[in-house]
């Protein structure tokens, strides 16, 4: 198979895991650049092009919470999932089960 | 955790310095209400990276850490574009079909309409033929890049206007009945259409050709076939009238080459605008050259202009007839 192709195919399909992967990673407060290497380690390669404006999304829909931490060397922006955003997270992963069932059956 | 917001407090003076312009081209179009926090945590990213960058590679340089994280974090613009949600596209794929769609329209209804009244006034007014050519292409081209430019333009705003529908725009949606009919006999038709296509262009390339570039005569001065005064009128008439058997043969090939009732009638009509000029200048004995006729007939005293003239009048008569009665018969065949 085309490496472009398949690259193209795996980009498509992981999309709308990266708010999953967030939303999971994010029970515990995590700043911005953790996220991304906790993401990437997990195989969720992200930029943080794309992460910090989801990030605000995600806030502005109130699944997300963020507070400063000013205590450490420089200024953080903690980012914490809201029961909303454990809720959501919930509908996706059955979703996701359901998905992986119903293509499962069809092979 | 410590929840003072430091975006609240006046921070360092920014420093002319590689993260700072990132920055400030990642933030400077955004609100207010978010530049200072969105700034702040840039910041914080570019110097989490920056430490990440030297840990991992101690021989790095600051300089080129900072670069190498700046790299890495990507376009400010995409960014920052992405920050304010606003769209990276000037129509998009909601909209595209219909934009297409429109744009086509317009074009098609209205530059060969608006170049054919230009050519003719300036025909009326007398200018010669390389100045209603230049005026006809020169208009279509102006009119064909206003059409498309302010009709892109008002997709682009209609994109970034609320959730804009067909039925919004007051276009009718798409329904089945917007699909065009199957070419019956595609090959046929393309061919038949090319052919007839190439020899309307070398009839009216002939009109043109016998008066800019006709061979000298004799001592070297050219006379051209046809009588230069009708240039004021008749010609472009005709021309136009060539124009319009080829859109004729263009529009027919498109909805798949299938004569109908309609394209006969339409048919009959352009051949007719073709035809009666020629055959009305033929009856009149002014359609040649009334010099080049003299010329002839110092050589060959018997010609006579009035045979030539009934020649092109009873040929005119029959292929007009002709092309007539075989779309009427290719018509009701369907029938």
């Amino acid at each position: 198979m085309n490496d472009d192709v398949l690259a193209s195919h795996l980009q498509e399909l992981r999309r709308g895991t990266v708010v999953m992967a967030s939303l999971a990673i994010l029970r515990a407060p995590t700043y911005g650049y953790a996220l991304l290497e906790t993401l990437a380690d997990s195989g969720f390669a992200v930029d943080g092009n794309t992460l910090y404006p989801l990030l605000r999304r995600l806030e502005k829909q109130g699944l997300l919470t963020s507070e400063w931490n000013t205590e450490e060397s420089r200024p953080r922006k903690f980012y914490r999932s809201t029961d909303e955003g454990a809720a959501l997270l919930e509908v996706l992963l059955g979703e996701w089960t359901s998905l992986h069932t119903s293509i499962e059956k069809l092979r | 955790m410590h929840t003072t917001d430091p975006t609240q407090t006046p921070t360092n003076t920014a420093q002319d310095t590689l993260t700072e312009r990132y920055v400030h081209a990642a933030t400077r179009r955004l609100g207010d209400d978010q530049r200072d926090d969105v700034a702040l945590e840039l910041r914080s990213d570019i110097a989490d990276r920056v430490e990440a960058l030297c840990a991992s590679e101690p021989s790095l340089s600051t300089e080129k850490a900072e670069e190498a994280a700046l790299i890495e974090l990507g376009d400010p613009g995409r960014l920052a574009a992405s920050y304010r949600g606003t769209l990276q596209h000037l129509v998009g794929p909601e909209l595209f079909p219909t934009y297409v769609r429109v744009l086509r329209g317009i074009l098609v209804a209205v530059v060969p309409l608006v170049t054919t009244i230009v050519a003719l006034v300036a025909a009326f007014q007398g200018d010669d033929v390389g100045g209603v050519i230049g005026a006809s292409i020169s208009t279509a081209l102006n009119t064909s890049v206003h059409i498309a430019f302010w009709t892109t333009l008002s997709f682009a705003i209609l994109e970034r206007s609320a959730n804009p529908t067909q039925e919004s725009l007051g276009l009718a949606p798409w329904t089945p009945d917007n699909l065009p009919a199957l070419p019956t006999a595609p090959r046929g038709a393309l061919g038949e259409t090319v052919t007839n296509i190439v020899w309307l262009g070398l009839l009216a390339g002939f009109v043109v050709w016998q008066q800019v570039a006709s061979p000298p005569w004799g001592d070297g001065e050219r006379f051209p076939v046809l009588d230069p005064d009708l240039w004021s009128f008749w010609i472009p008439l005709i021309l136009v009238a060539l124009a319009a058997e080829a859109a004729f043969e263009i529009v027919k090939y498109r909805r798949g080459g299938v004569w109908t009732r309609g394209f006969a009638t339409l048919n009959t009509v352009t051949g007719l605008v073709f035809a009666a000029p020629l055959m009305w200048l033929a009856s009149q004995d002014q359609l040649l050259n009334p010099a080049l006729t003299s010329l002839v007939q110092e050589q060959w005293s018997e010609f006579d202009p009035g045979v030539a003239h009934l020649v092109v009048l009873v040929s005119a008569l029959a292929i007009w007839l002709w092309d007539t009665v075989d779309g009427w018969r290719k018509s009701t065949q369907l029938f």
